[in-house]
């Protein structure tokens, strides 16, 4: 099938021109090695075929600074790749065409065959613009349509022009528009050999990038003695080749673009209080306390929903399945594990609607203006805010969004402390450990000691993750150039296709990345504490049985008892107790070692684990796990075991550590090695470690 | 370069006061600076800046971007 890729610049409305095309009817790109999104569609032509389309990354130029970017450009480079294109509908805005047609030059010179989709021209026209659509396209040689993804305007011509560019190839008769010197020239056909080259700005670039994509050998070695001798410095010699691009763009559209009047009045009003530097950091932290508490208001009832639904999937197992292994499988150990991914999802999808929302309006731009500079001095870039504000909901979608932050240094350092941003797995455990350090008493009448204790745990996870910045800022050294050279659009209605779709792509991304570990996790736990060794589970089963039986115990609270005096002797136990001389330093006993044990799954099983290994039957009543938690005596000296110290010691515990597998999982493919991953999950949990070490002792 | 024009770097160049983007060092944001429309010639403006060296908040041929202090001041600028 003939494929078409919409390449153009960030900002240039690709997305919103790529759903328009495609409607809902696109899936995420999923090859090899490609770790950004690339989104593919099918098209289908009347009597002409199926064409498939892509929608690459953004891209600025053949010699791009991002990852994102370096992949389209790869991918354009390599005839092979799945991916590459038969042709190219580039894509502008109608506003800013001057800027964003030079990489339609090099394109056209890299010898592809284009339509240009002239974009959001219902903009361009409503600021009191005109565009002379005809002799554009004489001047570049190439279709030229004016499009509004927003209105629909000529979609369907953008559909018709796509089976011409691939029918057709009206790209061998083009002159180049940059034309490449003779010295140039003699050092290309130095490295590729005899003067044989046709295609002279391929090579070009192919020379540019010959550090990521190596040549033939010998051409390697040619390419390393024209840049040791200096006499082909890259850098210089791109910017040389820019300048004479934008030189002839310039001429090309000089006369094409009429102008009326100025626009752009409504932004220019709004950014006065958005972007000042004390109203706009306010009004970020109003914006933010509204997003978070909408998480909090509008997920609840989805989630009773979801929670309520599992439990009466595992009610109807139980009840028509027969008793035995197979159903504790299925209704406690893979159950479970579902149960725990999906629980979190109404709050991850809120989060990434409003977020989205935020970042189509264009305020997510103004955001990282405001706050660029201080994060620059935790080593980060103000592109962090987004993975950060993420980070509240579920760090690997937010982990995947530091993709756009150019420069590695800071992108590896959003990765590393992005983690300690509270997240809404950690919540359970808040809600249950909460009330033993703080009593609960009203403050000022609208808020309570409780809620309090809640928000300064999110204060002192983001400074955690500040400090724990700064450190990396200091101990990493990097030679990238650390910049920020970022548009602010124009604030404008979202595209509820690109929210819709964005939406999907970040919970999609949670629910599989999460999902297959903790389900895994899920099950593996579920073996090590139904299973241990047989001789010790038999006798655990037949004391526990007669002391039920002499106590006078109802079915379930005989159930229940079993289960917990089953735990302690299955593998489980044996883990929880090996570790205790660890962990007792920080005031936990073995019991505790095995909900921690387990929640190194994901956090929240740390709740439900609680709930089994004190025989509360059921875990869904936080408020009874608490009660009989409290009740808990040590056997040996009489003391309550959860009392403040051991639950500040907890909290704390798991506020700092890093006890999410899928997280290290989507670490350790972003970065490309363990190395990060096996850092992180080490300084983070060391930390946690050392802290609640000290806040025990000190507290108890 | 005509007598009667100042020239001076973009982070000197006072809030609101319109000038021409004059030249910029050579250096890895060279390219990136021209592919989003940072052209000798263009009309540009800062529109506002954060405190101390804080980012600085420009428009450029009816475009607005925003830039560090340590970027804007390799760009110099004429005040016609």
């Amino acid at each position: 099938m003939p494929t078409i890729a919409l390449i153009g610049n960030p900002n240039s409305g690709k997305s919103s021109l790529f759903n328009a095309l495609a409607g809902t009817h696109q899936k995420v790109g999923n090859y090899p090695g490609v770790t950004v999104d690339v989104m593919s569609t099918t098209i289908q032509n009347d009597g002409k075929g199926p064409v498939t389309l892509l929608d690459m990354p953004g891209l600025y130029s053949m010699y791009p600074t991002a990852s994102d970017e370096r992949l389209v450009v790869d991918i354009l480079l390599q005839p092979h790749h799945p991916f590459h294109p038969d042709g190219i509908i580039y894509t502008v805005d109608a506003s800013h065409l001057e800027s964003q047609l030079m990489l339609f030059t090099q394109l056209a010179d890299m010898g592809f065959p284009i339509v240009v989709a002239v974009n959001m021209i219902d903009e361009f026209e409503r600021r009191e613009y005109v565009l002379d659509t005809r002799q554009l396209s004489e001047r570049l040689k190439v279709p030229v349509i004016p499009v509004s993804s927003r209105t629909g305007a000529n979609i369907d011509s953008i559909r018709q022009s796509m089976i011409d560019l691939v029918s057709d190839h009206p790209a061998n008769s083009r002159p180049l528009f940059y034309r490449i010197s003779e010295t140039r020239r003699r050092q290309i056909s130095t490295v590729f050999g005899n003067g044989e080259v046709q295609d002279w700005y391929p090579s070009l670039v192919r020379m540019h990038h010959s550090d990521r994509l190596p040549l033939a050998e010998q051409q390697q070695e040619k390419m390393r003695d024209l840049i040791s001798t200096g006499a082909f410095i890259p850098l210089r010699v791109q910017v040389e080749e820019t300048m004479r691009r934008v030189d002839h763009i310039k001429r090309a559209i000089a006369g094409t673009v009429r102008k009326v009047h100025g626009g752009g009045a409504f932004s220019e009003k709004l950014d006065r209080w958005l972007t000042h530097p004390v109203t706009g950091p306010v009004i970020f932290a109003a914006v933010m306390l509204f997003v978070f508490q909408a998480i909090f208001a509008w997920a609840t009832y989805p989630m009773d929903m979801i929670e309520a639904g599992f439990a009466w999937l595992g009610q109807q197992m139980h009840a028509y399945l027969p008793e035995g292994w197979f159903l504790s499988l299925l209704a406690d150990g893979l159950l479970a594990g579902l149960s725990g991914v999906l629980v979190f999802v109404p709050q991850i999808a809120i989060l990434f609607l409003l977020i989205t929302i935020l970042e189509e309006v264009g305020y997510m731009a103004r955001a990282v203006y405001l706050f660029d500079y201080i994060l620059q001095r935790f080593g980060m870039n103000g592109r962090s805010v987004v993975a950060l504000i993420s980070g509240g909901a579920c760090a690997i979608p937010a982990i995947m969004s530091t993709r756009s932050i150019e420069n590695w240094k800071e992108r590896l350092i959003t990765i590393m402390v992005t983690p300690f941003i509270s997240c809404s797995a950690r919540i359970p455990v808040f809600a249950l450990l909460v009330a033993f350090v703080v009593p609960y008493e009203p403050v000022l009448g609208v808020f309570n000691t409780q809620g309090l204790a809640f928000a300064a745990l999110y204060v002192l996870g983001a400074l955690a993750a500040l400090i724990a910045a700064w450190v990396f800022k200091k101990i990493l050294r990097s030679s990238d150039p650390s910049f920020l050279l970022l548009e602010l659009p124009a604030y404008r209605q979202p595209d509820w296709t690109n929210v819709w779709v964005q939406v999907r792509i970040k919970v999609g991304a949670f629910i599989r990345e999460a999902g297959k570990i903790i389900v895994i996790i899920s099950l593996l736990l579920w073996f090590l504490a139904s299973y241990g060794p047989p001789r010790q589970m038999q006798m655990a089963e037949e004391t526990a049985r007669t002391e039920a039986i002499r106590q006078d115990l109802s079915e379930d609270e005989m159930r229940t008892l079993i289960a917990s005096r089953k735990i302690e002797v299955s593998f489980a136990g044996y883990l929880g107790k090996s570790i205790e001389p660890v962990i007792k330093p920080l005031g936990y006993d073995w019991k505790i070692g095995i909900a921690l044990i387990t929640s190194f799954a994901a956090r929240e099983v740390f709740v439900g684990s609680m709930a089994t290994i004190y025989s509360v039957g059921s875990d869904d009543d936080t408020y009874r796990i608490r009660e009989t938690l409290a009740g808990v005596t040590d056997p040996r000296t009489g003391k309550p075991v959860f009392n403040y110290a051991t639950a500040l010691s907890l909290l704390l515990f798991f506020l700092l550590a890093m006890q999410c597998m899928s997280t290290l999982a989507v670490v350790r493919e972003e970065t490309g090695t363990w190395k990060w991953p096996v850092i992180q999950f080490v300084f983070m949990t060391g930390l946690a470690y050392v802290v609640s070490l000290v806040a025990y002792q000190l507290a108890s | 370069m005509q007598e009667d024009m100042a020239s001076l770097k973009l982070t000197e160049l006072q809030i609101g006061k319109p000038a021409i983007l004059a030249d910029f060092a050579v250096s890895r944001l060279h390219q990136r600076l021209l592919s989003m429309g940072f052209f000798p010639g263009a009309a540009i403006r800062v529109m506002r800046r954060l405190p101390w060296r804080g980012n600085l908040y420009v428009n450029i041929d009816d475009r607005n971007i925003v830039l560090r202090f340590s970027e804007a001041a390799l760009i110099g600028v004429t005040i016609p």
